[in-house]
C-alpha cells in the first residue's frame, strides 16, 4: 500500500515532536521544567506574606473551574509596606475586600484570557516587539488587576524599556498577589542588583535581551524568561504548579 | 481599469463548441472515437454560480436598449441618461452613428455581474465590463460609484462604435469578428472617450515616466496580453491618445479606426496618419511625459525623503492595501499580493517581516475570495479581533479572526448587501462602520458584531468612503461625493444628523482623527496629487503636511496617534511607508515651509463648514484668499501648470463633450441627512448627475418590457479538409438568447470518398444556464469511418478488389442522446450527473458491405469535483483539485455492455517561493465488470501533436511512448518541481514579441496499468534481490524520471527528456514533445 504524502507528513511531524520532547527531557527532570531550575529563592529578601491570617483577610487565588485553592495571601497593609517604598497596591480593607470578591468572581475565561494575553506578550517578547506586549498587558491589567503573572510579565517589559520604576512595581505586585511564586521575586532581586550594579546606566538592547530572553551562549541566563512561560501555564492551569 | 475580453475570450463559446466539433471529427484511420469514453472523461474548473434568478426587463430609448432589472430602476434610468450622452459625444468624436441599437446589460453589483451568461467563462474582480464584438452587446456592473458606473458605460459604449465602424455591418461581424486593431490603440481611444484622469490614474503614469519603467509602444502592440502592469498599459494608451490629439488634431484619433481599415499595421497606420512610424511617436510622447512630470522634483519630494519604507526591496509582494495598526503600533495588518494569492498578512513594521499569515488556508474554505478593496482589513482597538472581507457566495462577508485564540470567531453576513469595505472599528471594539453596496447604491452602515443589529447611517445615491470613528465614538468622519467630488463629512451619533466638515474644490479622502478629537488627517488632491493635509477642527484651519511626487493612499494613524502609514505608488509598486506625525508647531512650520516653495501664502487655508453652522462651505477668516482663487492669482507654481491643467479637467471623473472645467465649490448644495434608524433604506431620491446638468431624457416614458428569450445567431462556422483521399467538411451553427440563458448548437458534417459515401449525420445541442444548476441535452447521428482490422476473408480486414488486395474501410456509426446536470455547491464545489445512451454499430463499409457487431450502452455517471486552483500561465500555481467520479451501465440484454467505472484523481500544489511550486498528483481509475474499459498508461501529460487518436489515456508517464500500457486498472503517481527560468522577456528579431514565461521541472512518475486477475508486483521495491518472472500473472510498477523546460509562447509548450526506470536499471533519454499546461 502506497502512504500518501498526507500520511508521511504526519508521520514526520510526530517524529519532530517526539525528538523535540525528547530533548526537552534530557535537559532537565521530567518533573521540574527548566525554567524553574535557575534563580535562588533562599538568595531573595524574604517577602513578608502573612499565609496563617484568617480567610476573610486573605486573597483566595482559586481556579474557579476546579475549584481548587491555590493561594492564601493576606494583602494587608503592614505586609505590603514591608516590601519597600514602591509597592503599587496599597489597599485599603474596603479595596481589598472588593478584590477579593471580584477575585472569587473570576471565571474560567477570564482566567484562560490571562493565560492568552500571556501568550501573546510572550509571542511579543520573542520578536521584540515590546510596545505591543505592553499595551495588551496593560489592557488585560486594567481588567483583572489579581492576575499576579500579568504584573510579572508586564514587569518584563517595563524593564526592557528601561522603566525600572514600572518594573520593579510589577514585578513587586505580582511578588504580592502570588508569594508562593519565587520567580516573581527572583525578578524583583534581580532589578535591584542590577540597579545597585548600574544605577544610571539603561539597559543596552544585548543587555537587556539577553538578560531577558537568555542567549544561546550564556544559556545560564535564561531562567529570566522562565518567569513568563511559568506564570502563563500557571494562570491556565494552576493544577500544574 | 476595465479590461475587455480579448479576443479569445470573446469566442470561447465557439471556441468549445469547436473544440466539441473537433473531438467528434476524426479523419479515417484514426482510432474510432467512442463517445461513452469521452463521457467518461472528468475534467475540472471552477465554477460559475448563478445564485439568483434575475428578472429581467429592457428598455428602448432612442439609440439603445438597455437590459435591468426593476429592483433598481433608478440606476437604469441613470444609465439610460449616461449612454445617450455618451452616443452623442463618441458619436460626434468618432463622425459615426451605429448601425443598430446595441443591447447593454446592467448589473447592480459586480457578483452580479459574474453571474452572467453572455460568457461562459469566469469573470475575475478586476473585469470592470466587457463589450463583444458578434452582437454588440455590453455587460456593465455597478460598484457603488455613479462615476465610475458612467465611465465604464461610456468606455464600452467606444468599443461597440470601435467594433461596428471596423465590422461595418452584420456580414463582416460573423466573418470576420476579430481583426481589431492593436489593444492599446482600442483601449485608449476607449479610455479617451470617457476623458477620465482621476489622480489615483495619474499617479500610476507619474511613477513610470518618473521612476523610468514606461512600457516600449512596440511592446504594447506586440504583447498586450503579456505585459507586467496591465494597468500602466491602460494609463499610457490613454495618455497617447491625448498626446495624439493635442498634438496633431483630434481628427486624427477620429479617423485612426478608418486608417486601419487599409492598413493593418501599425507602423504603416501610424505614419499614414501621423507621418511617424511608432518608434518616433514612443519617443515624442515621452519626451513630452518627461517635459510634463520632471519639473515637479523641483518642488516636490519624494516620500522616500520623508517616510521610512516599510518593506524590504526584496520582498516578493507587489501590493498592499489597507494597513491597519496593531494596538501596539509594533505590528500592520494589511492585504498583500505576490501575484499569485491574496492574503491578509501581519507585518513587523521594525523590518517589515512577515510575522503571522491571517488567512492560511481560508481560502476556499472561509471565503471563495478575498476581497481586495481600501478598508477591507481593520484591526480592532483591543489589540485583538481582525475584521476582514472576503466574499462568499453572493454577497461578502466579514471574517472576525482573534489574535489571541487564532481562529475565527465569527462570519458577518448582510442581507442586500453585495459589497463591504472600508471597514472601521469604533472605540469600544464593539461597532463597526463600514462602506456597503446593495441596492444600487454605496451607504454608511454600523454593524454590532455581538447582536449582529445593522443600521443605515446615510442613504443618498452618491457614493461615500472611508468612514472613521472620533476617539470617544461618538462622531463617524467620512468622505462622500457631493456632485463629482468627494468632500469629508460628519455623522453625529447623539443627533443623528450628517453635517459637511470640508468642502474643497478637489478631492477630500480619508479622514483620520487624530487621539485629541479636535483635529483630523485627511488626503486632498489640491494641485492633482494627493497629499496629506491635517485639518485643525477647533481653529478651523487647515495645514498641508506633504507635497509628493508621487502622491498618497490610505494614510492611517497609529494608535498614539504619532505615526502615519500610507501606500503609495513607487517603481511600479504600491509600497507601504511610515513616517511621524510632526508637533503641532512643526505642522504649523512644515506647512508654511511647503507653501513657500510655490509662494503660497503661509497660514493655510480653509474652505469649511463647521458643525452647527451653515451648510455652504464658507472661508474662514484667517484665510482671506480661497484656494482657488490662490491657484488663479498667484499664478502656477512651478511645474505646476499641466497639473492645473489636471484640476481643470482631471476632478471631473467623466467630460463629455462640451463640459469643460468646472471649479464648482457651490455646484451643488450639501445635504443633511437624518438619521434612518434601524431600518434599512434606499434613497428614493432621484440620482443626481455627477456632472452636469441632467438631460431631458423622460426614462418613465421610455417603452419598457419583460425580457422574453428569442435565440439568435452566434455565429456559424464551416470547414472543409482533405485527407488520405477523403473529403471532409463540418458545419456548425450556434445560436443564444440575449442574455446566454439559452445554448443551441447544431453540426452536421460529410466525410466521403470514390468508394463510400457519408450518411446524414448530425448534433445538436441544447444548454439551460439561467438557472443554478446547468442542463444539457445532446442527440447526435454519428459516423467515423477507419481501416478494417477485422472484417474480410480470415478477419484480416483485407479484402480482394478486381485483380488485387486493399484493406477495407469500416464505418463506426453511433447515434444516441447525452443528458447532463451540472449543480454548483459553490465557486469551487459541483456535482455532476449524466445519462448517456449510445447505439453503436460497426460495419466494413468498402469493398463490400460487412456487418461486424452493435452493441448498446446506457450509461449513469456522478461525479464529485473540487477545483480551487490558482492557475500560471504553464501550469497550476497553488491550491488543490480533485474528483470522484462513478458510473454504471444499465445492461438490459447481451448486447448492451456492462461494466462499472470508477475514477479518483487528486492534485495539490505547494508553492516553494514566489513562482516555484511542487506539484504532486495521484490518479486511480478502474473499468470493472464484463465489458470493461481498457485504459491507456504512458506518455506526456497533454496530446502530443499529430497524434490523431482520442482514448482513455492517462498520463503522464515520461521516459514511454504514448499509450505503452494498458489495462482496465491503472494507478499513477507523478511529482513535479517547476521553477521560474524566465518571466517576460520580450524579442526585438524578428518582429517584436515575447515570451511570458520559461520555467524548469523536475520530475518523477510512477505507474502501473493492469488487467482483472493481475497484481502489482512492486519488485525491486520490496525485494531486491529478486529476479521479475514476467511470466507470473502480475505487473511491476513503472518509473519515469527527468527535467523538462516548459515554455509558453502562444499556448504551453513542453520540452521533457526522461529515462524509464523499473527501480533496477535506466534507460536512456528520451524526449517528450507537447502542448498544453502541466498537471
Amino acid at each position: 500500500m502506497t502512504l500518501s504524502y498526507r500520511t508521511l507528513l504526519q508521520i514526520g511531524l510526530l517524529l519532530s515532536l517526539a525528538a523535540c520532547s525528547s530533548v526537552s527531557r534530557r535537559s532537565t527532570s521530567p518533573a521540574t521544567p527548566w525554567w524553574e531550575e535557575a534563580p535562588k529563592p533562599t538568595a531573595l529578601t524574604p517577602v513578608a506574606v502573612d499565609t496563617t491570617a484568617a480567610p476573610s483577610d486573605a486573597v483566595l487565588l482559586a481556579d474557579t473551574r476546579t475549584g481548587v485553592g491555590l493561594d492564601s495571601v493576606k494583602l494587608t497593609s503592614p505586609s505590603v509596606r514591608q516590601m519597600g517604598d514602591s509597592l503599587s497596591l496599597e489597599l485599603s480593607a474596603e479595596a481589598l475586600a472588593a478584590r477579593r470578591t471580584a477575585y472569587a468572581a473570576r471565571t474560567g475565561a477570564e482566567r484562560d484570557r490571562v493565560h492568552q494575553v500571556n501568550e501573546y506578550a510572550l509571542w511579543c517578547l520573542h520578536r521584540e516587539m515590546w510596545e505591543e506586549a505592553r499595551v495588551h498587558l496593560e489592557q488585560a491589567v486594567a481588567t483583572d488587576s489579581l492576575a499576579a503573572s500579568l504584573h510579572n510579565n508586564l514587569g518584563i517589559v517595563y524593564e526592557r524599556m528601561g522603566q525600572r520604576e514600572k518594573a520593579s512595581s510589577g514585578y513587586r505586585t505580582a511578588a504580592q498577589l502570588n508569594p508562593g511564586r519565587p520567580l516573581y521575586e527572583a525578578n524583583l532581586k534581580r532589578l535591584q542588583d542590577a540597579a545597585e550594579a548600574r544605577p544610571q546606566e539603561a539597559p543596552s538592547d544585548s543587555v537587556a535581551v539577553d538578560e531577558i530572553l537568555g542567549s544561546p551562549s550564556r544559556p545560564g541566563r535564561r531562567p529570566d524568561l522562565g518567569a513568563m512561560p511559568t506564570l502563563t501555564e500557571g494562570e491556565a492551569h494552576p493544577e500544574r504548579r | 481599469m476595465r479590461p475587455t475580453l480579448n479576443a479569445a475570450e470573446k469566442i470561447s463559446r465557439f471556441a468549445v463548441v469547436l473544440a466539441i466539433a473537433g473531438i467528434c471529427w476524426s479523419p479515417p484511420a484514426a482510432v474510432a472515437q467512442d463517445i461513452v469514453s469521452s463521457q467518461l472523461r472528468q475534467g475540472f474548473g471552477m465554477n460559475k454560480v448563478r445564485y439568483k434568478d434575475f428578472d429581467w426587463h429592457f428598455v428602448e430609448s432612442e439609440h439603445l436598449l438597455l437590459y435591468y432589472e426593476p429592483e433598481f430602476t433608478d440606476l437604469a434610468d441613470s444609465a439610460v441618461e449616461y449612454l445617450e450622452e455618451g452616443y452623442a459625444h463618441i458619436s460626434a468624436l468618432m463622425r459615426h452613428e451605429l448601425s443598430t441599437k446595441p443591447p447593454i446589460v446592467i448589473f447592480k453589483s459586480h457578483y452580479e455581474f459574474q453571474q452572467t451568461n453572455i460568457i461562459q467563462s469566469f469573470l475575475p474582480p478586476g473585469v470592470a465590463g466587457f463589450a463583444e464584438p458578434l452582437r454588440y452587446r455590453m455587460v456593465i456592473p455597478f460598484n457603488g460609484d455613479l462615476d465610475d458606473f458612467r465611465n465604464v458605460l461610456v468606455h464600452e459604449l467606444m468599443h461597440i462604435f470601435q467594433y461596428d465602424i471596423i465590422n461595418r455591418g452584420p456580414v463582416k461581424r460573423i466573418s470576420n469578428p476579430i481583426a481589431n486593431p492593436p489593444t492599446w490603440i482600442m483601449e485608449g481611444l476607449a479610455e479617451f472617450a470617457t476623458q477620465e484622469s482621476n489622480t489615483i490614474d495619474e499617479m500610476v503614469l507619474r511613477d513610470a515616466v518618473l521612476t523610468d519603467e514606461l512600457l516600449p509602444l512596440e511592446v504594447m502592440d506586440s504583447s498586450w496580453n503579456y505585459l507586467p502592469n496591465p494597468f500602466l498599459a491602460y494609463k499610457q494608451s490613454h495618455s497617447l491618445m491625448e498626446y495624439i490629439a493635442a498634438n496633431f488634431g483630434p481628427e486624427k484619433v477620429s479617423r485612426i479606426l478608418r486608417v486601419w481599415d487599409s492598413e493593418s499595421d501599425t507602423d504603416k497606420l501610424l505614419e499614414r496618419l501621423l507621418d511617424m512610424d511608432m518608434q518616433a511617436l514612443d519617443e515624442r510622447w515621452q519626451a513630452h511625459m518627461r517635459k510634463k512630470y520632471w519639473p515637479l522634483l523641483q518642488n516636490r519630494d519624494y516620500v522616500s525623503e520623508f517616510a521610512t519604507r516599510i518593506l524590504q526591496a526584496d520582498d516578493i509582494h507587489r501590493l498592499y492595501m489597507a494597513p491597519s495598526w496593531s494596538l501596539g503600533g509594533d505590528m500592520l495588518a494589511t492585504l498583500s499580493t505576490d501575484g499569485v494569492e491574496q492574503h491578509v498578512d501581519i507585518i513587523r513594521l521594525s523590518n517589515g517581516r512577515l510575522v503571522e499569515r491571517v488567512t492560511e488556508n481560508m481560502r476556499a474554505v472561509v471565503y471563495d475570495d478575498l476581497t481586495f478593496n481600501d478598508g477591507t482589513v481593520a484591526w480592532a482597538p483591543n489589540g485583538r479581533s481582525i475584521a476582514l472581507v472576503g466574499k462568499k457566495g453572493a454577497g461578502d462577508v466579514v471574517v472576525l479572526w482573534d489574535r489571541y485564540d487564532k481562529e475565527i470567531v465569527d462570519v458577518l453576513s448582510f442581507d442586500g448587501l453585495e459589497i463591504v469595505e472600508g471597514i472601521d472599528w469604533a472605540p469600544d471594539s464593539r461597532r463597526m462602520a463600514f462602506i456597503g453596496t446593495g441596492f444600487g447604491q454605496s451607504d454608511v452602515y454600523i454593524v454590532d458584531v455581538q447582536s449582529k443589529e445593522l443600521t443605515q447611517l446615510t442613504g443618498t445615491p452618491q457614493r461615500d468612503a472611508q468612514p472613521n470613528f472620533s476617539p470617544d465614538g461618538k462622531r463617524l468622519a467620512f468622505s462622500s461625493k457631493r456632485g463629482s467630488q468627494f468632500d469629508i463629512k460628519v455623522y453625529d451619533f447623539e443627533t443623528q444628523r450628517v453635517s459637511t466638515l470640508l468642502s474643497t474644490p478637489t478631492d477630500d479622502l480619508w479622514p483620520e482623527w487624530l487621539p485629541t478629537g479636535d483635529r483630523l488627517l485627511f488626503v486632498s488632491t489640491r494641485e492633482g496629487i494627493n497629499d496629506l493635509f491635517l485639518y485643525d477642527i477647533t481653529k478651523d484651519r487647515e495645514f498641508r503636511l506633504t507635497r509628493t511626487v508621487s502622491g498618497i493612499m490610505s494614510p492611517t494613524l497609529s494608535p498614539d496617534g504619532k505615526q502615519i502609514v500610507l501606500t503609495t505608488f513607487y517603481h511600479g509598486r504600491r509600497e507601504l511607508y511610515r513616517m511621524d506625525v510632526p508637533s503641532r508647531a512643526e505642522v504649523i512650520r512644515r506647512s508654511d515651509e511647503l507653501a513657500a516653495r510655490v509662494d503660497e501664502p503661509a497660514g493655510g487655508r480653509l474652505i469649511h463648514v463647521a458643525e452647527g453652522m451653515s451648510l455652504e462651505p464658507t472661508i474662514a477668516t484667517d484665510s482671506p484668499t480661497p484656494l482657488v482663487a490662490i491657484a488663479e492669482n498667484s499664478g502656477p507654481p512651478i511645474g505646476a501648470v499641466n497639473l492645473l491643467e489636471s484640476i481643470a479637467k482631471g476632478n471631473d471623473p467623466v467630460m463629455l463633450a462640451d463640459v469643460s472645467d468646472d471649479y464648482r465649490v457651490d455646484a451643488q448644495p450639501s445635504e443633511e441627512v437624518e438619521d434612518v434608524g434601524a431600518a434599512l433604506r434606499r434613497s428614493t431620491a432621484r440620482l443626481d448627475s455627477p456632472v452636469g446638468e441632467r438631460n431631458n431624457i423622460d426614462f418613465d416614458q421610455l417603452p419598457v418590457r419583460r425580457y422574453t428569450p428569442k435565440l439568435e445567431f452566434d455565429g456559424i462556422s464551416l470547414q472543409m479538409g482533405y485527407n488520405s483521399g477523403f473529403l471532409s467538411g463540418i458545419a456548425q451553427l450556434s445560436m443564444s438568447d440575449l442574455l446566454g440563458n439559452h445554448s443551441l448548437n447544431m453540426f452536421t458534417d460529410y466525410v466521403g470518398s470514390q468508394e463510400v459515401n457519408n450518411d446524414f449525420t448530425f448534433a445538436g445541442s441544447y444548454t439551460y444556464y439561467g438557472q443554478r444548476p446547468t442542463y444539457s441535452v445532446t442527440i447526435f447521428n454519428w459516423n467515423q469511418y477507419f481501416n478494417d482490422t477485422e472484417g474480410g476473408p480470415g478477419g484480416t480486414g483485407v479484402h480482394v478488389v478486381g485483380s488485387s488486395l486493399a484493406r477495407g474501410l469500416v464505418r463506426s456509426r453511433q447515434s444516441g442522446l447525452l443528458a447532463d446536470m451540472t449543480y454548483p455547491l459553490d465557486v469551487f464545489r459541483r456535482i455532476e450527473l449524466s445519462y448517456s445512451f449510445v447505439d453503436e454499430e460497426r460495419e466494413v463499409a468498402w469493398p463490400v458491405t460487412e456487418l461486424l457487431d452493435g452493441f448498446s450502452t446506457h450509461l449513469v455517471k456522478a461525479a464529485y469535483v473540487h477545483d480551487s486552483l490558482r492557475n500560471g500561465l504553464l501550469g497550476p500555481t497553488a491550491g488543490r483539485r480533485y474528483y470522484l467520479s462513478a458510473g454504471r451501465t444499465l445492461a438490459a440484454t447481451d448486447d448492451d455492455r456492462a461494466f462499472t467505472h470508477l475514477e479518483a484523481d487528486y492534485r495539490q500544489y505547494f508553492r516553494l517561493g514566489r513562482w516555484s511550486v511542487l506539484g504532486l498528483r495521484g490518479i486511480g481509475v478502474g473499468s470493472l465488470g464484463r465489458d470493461g474499459l481498457e485504459y491507456n498508461l504512458g506518455g506526456p501529460a497533454w496530446f502530443l501533436p499529430f497524434f490523431p487518436g482520442y482514448n482513455l489515456n492517462v498520463g503522464p508517464l515520461r521516459g514511454y511512448p504514448f499509450s505503452e500500457f494498458s489495462g482496465s486498472r491503472v494507478a499513477l503517481f507523478n511529482s513535479e518541481v517547476r521553477v521560474p527560468f524566465i518571466r517576460n522577456i520580450t524579442f526585438g528579431w524578428p518582429g517584436t514579441f515575447s515570451i511570458p514565461a520559461v520555467d524548469g521541472a523536475f520530475f518523477f512518475d510512477v505507474g502501473s496499468a493492469w488487467n482483472d486477475g493481475q497484481s502489482i508486483d512492486p519488485w525491486p521495491l520490496q525485494a531486491p534481490d529478486a529476479v521479475y518472472d514476467p511470466a507470473a500473472d502480475s505487473v511491476r510498477l513503472q518509473g519515469g524520471y527527468g527535467f523538462g523546460l516548459l515554455v509558453y509562447f502562444l499556448a504551453p509548450m513542453n520540452f521533457e527528456f526522461a529515462k524509464r526506470t523499473d527501480f533496477k536499471t535506466t534507460s536512456e533519454w528520451h524526449m517528450h514533445f507537447s502542448f498544453g499546461k502541466a498537471f
